[in-house]
């Protein structure tokens, strides 16, 4: 077990290292490059984009120098903490993650509470129930969240919150509450407001965690053990969780890794057009704009969130279903 | 009167000047339709006041003698008004009625350069045809046009109560746009510029050669001119110890000294609030979602009866990145007292729907683009049939062929809800240089003559499938590029192939992303592309006139790339121009140098007439309208202003003077 850790965090080193030539390559592949990127915006600021402009700005960020130079620095760097310099945002990007961090960790791991909680009573419910009116309202349910993209149920609910319950639109708090320090009726405030971008976030993914886990029990809950169990009189409830949920549940778990950045990137949307201060439309601008430092040091993340979510739930699978075996 | 006001039937007012009843009457020649069905929505709106148009008025010339404060700054330990406005503070004539203080605005940070604008030293006149004091008491031209001079009031502060001295437009100048770390390359416009300071309050900026038109860059650019220098000096290389400065840039998380510079004079961090400023707002706080503003309580402007402005005491600016969607949503629910930047024409109905909801009022502006897409042909395209078509024996007639065949009036309707003008690229009618033919010129719907003119050429359909062939008989395509960006240019282009096509042009549209539009304009790869028209008020257009003759190449012009060159190089680079675009180019210089106002109309009238009868850009619909959505509360701001860069939104409107009418109101 040990030496199979160790064997798989030594395998990360060189994954990681690929990836970030990578990213750092393709983020620099498209002409032009960050200041002429930015030639409208700075334009709508009141600064004229002439030619000279722009070579004064490529020296000042040093982007006339070698792009391998850029390379190095920014991964040194990065592998001690300071992930570089966002051209884009004026602004260390240290800090730009670290302020949007709370949000954007606020927001996923309670969209994944919210899958899962959902997902798994649902599916379960829906598989043993298998064609009743329960089973056919939740598939249809399922069917639409699955279909719906994000960023449309966006629209859709944060017109119903501010038309019907006068929630504001935009941002985790009502305006009263931004400036206020931390009470309970500030965490009540946010309630009222992450469970739009939670639930939005969370559906498409409940919606395909409920279907696959509805599925696989199918398949379980036909195997001869089962109907032994039931023949012996064990009880419904016990029946169903002890043994086929456990194994219908495996893909579910080795899904995790792949979960976490999807959530981040999923968010993306809705937190664009929701406007929330998440790390998702962060990303998107900088890529956008080739905003390499920032893009990259986000890329990376969520490259080292899949990385390990994948030994995660290597590990996780290995604990729930003893027949997996480490090599 | 209003010159945009075309929207507004305008009416006698006492006390206007013979010039002004004249623009009234051409106005109204101008846009009978117009004015005609706009007089019932907006019959209750003013006239812009008379003191927009002329220099300000102080303190001691309309015999105010005390002033007041908000309330806001009571208890805040502040000197008393009287000693931190300035000597003879600047008088401001709001547009209805003197306001009231008090509240918080609600905005976008896209809004932050509308709702409280850039002070400079001078400003422009709300038709934005002349140059009018503000930061500075006055200035004055030399005879030979090198030298401007230009003298401050005295008193004026920064937010910190640091007094305004002609060193901070010198520190401006000689370490910023001049200082070789962080301007490797000086700026065309301020290149061998010297500074002369005369005393602390009077200076002297004196080119090499005759400059006369730099008091309208120093106008419309002026907050590019002066920057804080006590604040500024502890960040800047010149003058402070190097190895210092690189440890703070280090430890701030910034690449160089210079990008530090940069950044604290953008306002991109929480540093912001550091920065002592001239506006009427200062930053306190900045969070990932906010930006937090107060008054700044050294502003230098009162009102008619003695109240320091700004009205309003506190700005929140809303951070959403490119999220114009949103903020339209917000806008017509009135979550925001004021939105404009980040809105579109056809975000008009939801906006509209807002205003019959009772939460907020549309203003319809005027966007100030003579035309919102200019069709560029490349004249110096490196392919020989293609140029004989633009610029061969056929003359202009392929280029005129194909503006008959646009139906603007169409365009107008399905684009613009009819609220637009159809028009080619030429003045603004703001301008004093403004013709009614100049802007009609090729613009008739008629795609029988356009038919005709190609036939003429010898295009004729070989093949049979409807589209014309060049005479050798070889397929006609025209990729078409362009940007999509700013103004509605993908209908407009989707349009405008299809008319083509009605004449048998092919034309093929590919949307290119802006760094290859960069790329390939510049290099001189695009057969056709396009930009929206604006400099073209009396403002900018003697300073850039980039649409009537070859002069520079760039992103947004590139019809004439290797003719350009040749002229920025003095022939060393480039292609000759023909001896009519040389001509083009001298009076263009003429334009900028001329010191006499006889010889710059000349000038202008001359580059003016020729795109008229060249059309060396094809002009589609424009002064289109523009939302600017104002909550119920927000009072004072104007129904029908001009909406773009030359004016900078709202400089001349004096959004100092918009308050909130429900007491403190939040």
């Amino acid at each position: 077990m040990r030496a199979y850790l160790v064997q798989r965090l030594l395998g990360m080193i060189p994954t990681l290292v690929i990836i970030s030539v990578i990213v750092f390559t393709v983020i620099q592949l498209p002409e032009g490059d960050i200041v002429s990127s930015m030639l409208d915006r700075l334009q709508a600021q009141g600064v004229d984009t002439t030619e000279e402009y722009v070579a004064n700005l490529r020296s000042q960020y040093n982007l006339d120098k070698p792009i391998w130079l850029q390379y190095g620095h920014w991964a040194v760097d990065f592998l001690t903490g300071d992930m570089g310099y966002s051209i884009l945002f004026n602004r260390p990007v240290n800090d730009l993650i670290w302020e949007r961090l709370a949000y954007t960790l606020s927001i996923t791991f309670s969209a994944l509470l919210f899958t899962w909680a959902v997902a798994l009573p649902v599916g379960i419910l829906s598989a043993v129930r298998q064609y009743s009116i329960a089973d056919y309202i939740v598939t249809t349910l399922a069917l639409v969240g699955l279909a719906t993209p994000p960023f449309l149920l966006a629209l859709i609910f944060m017109h119903i919150g501010f038309e019907w319950f006068g929630i504001s639109t935009g941002g985790l708090f009502s305006p009263e509450y931004e400036d206020a320090p931390w009470s309970f009726a500030k965490f009540g405030d946010m309630l009222t407001h992450i469970w739009l971008p939670m639930v939005i976030v969370g559906a498409g993914g409940a919606a395909a965690t409920m279907r696959i886990l509805r599925a696989n029990l199918l398949d379980e809950l036909n195997k001869p053990y089962v109907v032994t169990a039931r023949a012996k009189g064990v009880g419904p409830v016990k029946l169903v969780l002890k043994y086929p949920v456990r194994i219908a549940i495996n893909p579910f778990i080795s899904n995790i890794g792949l979960t976490l950045p999807a959530l981040v990137s999923g968010e993306a949307l809705v937190g664009m057009v929701m406007g929330l201060p998440t790390i998702g439309p962060l990303l998107l601008q900088s890529l956008l704009n080739q905003d390499m430092f920032l893009a990259g040091s986000l890329l990376m993340w969520l490259a080292i969130l899949v990385v390990f979510g994948i030994l995660l739930s290597d590990l996780l699978l290995a604990w729930v279903d003893p027949r997996i075996r480490f090599e | 009167m209003q010159v945009g006001g075309c929207r507004t039937p305008p009416r006698g007012r006492a006390g206007a000047s013979a010039l002004q009843v004249a623009l009234l009457a051409l106005a109204l020649g101008l846009w009978p339709t117009a004015a005609a069905d706009q007089s019932s929505a907006d019959a209750d709106e003013p006239p812009w006041p008379q003191e927009w148009f002329e220099a300000p008025k102080t303190a001691s010339q309309v015999g105010l003698t005390s002033f007041s404060q908000s309330p806001f700054l009571d208890d805040a330990g502040l000197p008393p008004v009287a000693e931190r406005l300035p000597d003879n503070p600047v008088v401001i004539q709001p547009y209805r009625s003197v306001g009231k203080y008090g509240g918080t605005a609600r905005i976008t940070l896209w809004d932050t350069w509308q709702f409280f604008n850039w002070e400079h030293a001078l400003t422009l006149s709300a038709n934005m045809r002349d140059v009018l004091p503000n930061l500075a008491e006055s200035w004055e031209l030399s005879e030979d046009g090198r030298v401007t001079t230009v003298k401050l009031r005295a008193g004026i502060k920064w937010s910190d109560g640091h007094p305004l001295t002609a060193d901070d437009f010198m520190f401006r100048l000689k370490h910023v746009w001049q200082d070789p770390d962080i301007s490797p390359v000086v700026y065309r416009l301020v290149q061998g510029c010297e500074f002369v300071k005369i005393d602390d309050l009077t200076f002297q900026y004196v080119f090499p050669g005759p400059n006369p038109m730099f008091a309208n860059f120093f106008a419309q650019y002026g907050s590019h001119f002066v920057d804080p220098m006590h604040f500024f000096k502890n960040y800047h290389g010149a003058f402070r110890d190097r190895e210092e400065l690189d440890a703070l840039t280090e430890e701030e998380g910034f690449v160089t000294w210079m990008a530090m510079y940069g950044a604290l004079r953008g306002w991109g961090n929480e540093d912001a609030k550091l920065v002592p400023t001239l506006r009427a707002y200062k930053v306190t706080e900045r969070t990932p979602t906010k930006m937090r503003l107060e008054r700044n309580p050294y502003y230098f402007k009162i009102d008619p009866t003695g109240q320091q402005l700004p009205y309003i005491d506190k700005v929140d600016a809303i951070i959403l990145l490119e999220n114009s969607k949103m903020i339209a949503f917000q806008a017509a629910t009135g979550q925001l007292d004021f939105a404009a930047f980040a809105l579109k024409t056809e975000d008009i109905p939801l906006l509209k729907l807002g205003e019959v909801k009772g939460v907020n009022k549309v203003h319809v502006w005027t966007r100030l683009h003579i035309s919102d897409v200019s069709i560029q042909p490349n004249y110096n395209y490196d392919d020989p049939k293609y140029r004989e078509l633009l610029w061969g024996t056929g003359e202009r007639r392929f280029v005129r062929a194909l503006s008959h065949a646009i139906n603007r009036p169409q365009m107008n309707d399905v684009i613009y809800f009819g609220r637009g003008v159809p028009s080619q690229v030429t003045a603004h009618p703001t301008s004093r240089w403004h013709e009614q033919r100049f802007q009609d010129a090729h613009t008739r719907y008629d795609p029988e003559y356009a038919k005709a003119l190609l036939d003429e050429l010898g295009l004729e359909d070989v093949d049979g499938d409807g589209l014309r062939e060049y005479p050798d008989g070889s397929k006609l395509t025209i990729t078409f590029e362009y940007l999509d960006f700013e103004t509605p240019k993908t209908i407009t282009m989707e349009l405008v192939r299809d008319y083509w096509r009605e004449v048998g042009i092919d034309m093929r549209l590919k949307s290119v992303e802006r760094n290859l539009q960069s790329e390939r304009a510049q290099a001189n790869k695009m057969q056709m592309t396009l930009w929206h028209a604006d400099k073209v008020t009396d403002i900018l257009f003697p300073l850039v006139p980039d649409w009537f003759y070859p002069h520079r190449t760039g992103w947004d012009i590139a019809m004439w790339n290797h003719w350009a060159r040749y002229y920025q190089t003095d022939g060393e680079l480039g292609e000759e121009p023909p001896p009519s675009i040389k001509n083009l180019q001298y009076w263009g210089d003429q334009l900028r140098e001329a010191t006499t106002e006889e010889h710059r109309t000349k000038a202008a009238k001359t580059l003016l007439e020729a795109a008229a009868d060249n059309l060396w850009t094809i002009g589609t619909v424009g002064q289109a309208p523009h939302p600017v959505v104002v909550s119920t509360r927000l009072k004072n701001v104007t129904a029908n202003g001009i909406w773009g860069w030359d004016n900078r939104w709202t400089l001349s409107y004096h959004p100092s003077t918009w308050y909130f009418d429900e007491g403190g109101g939040e």
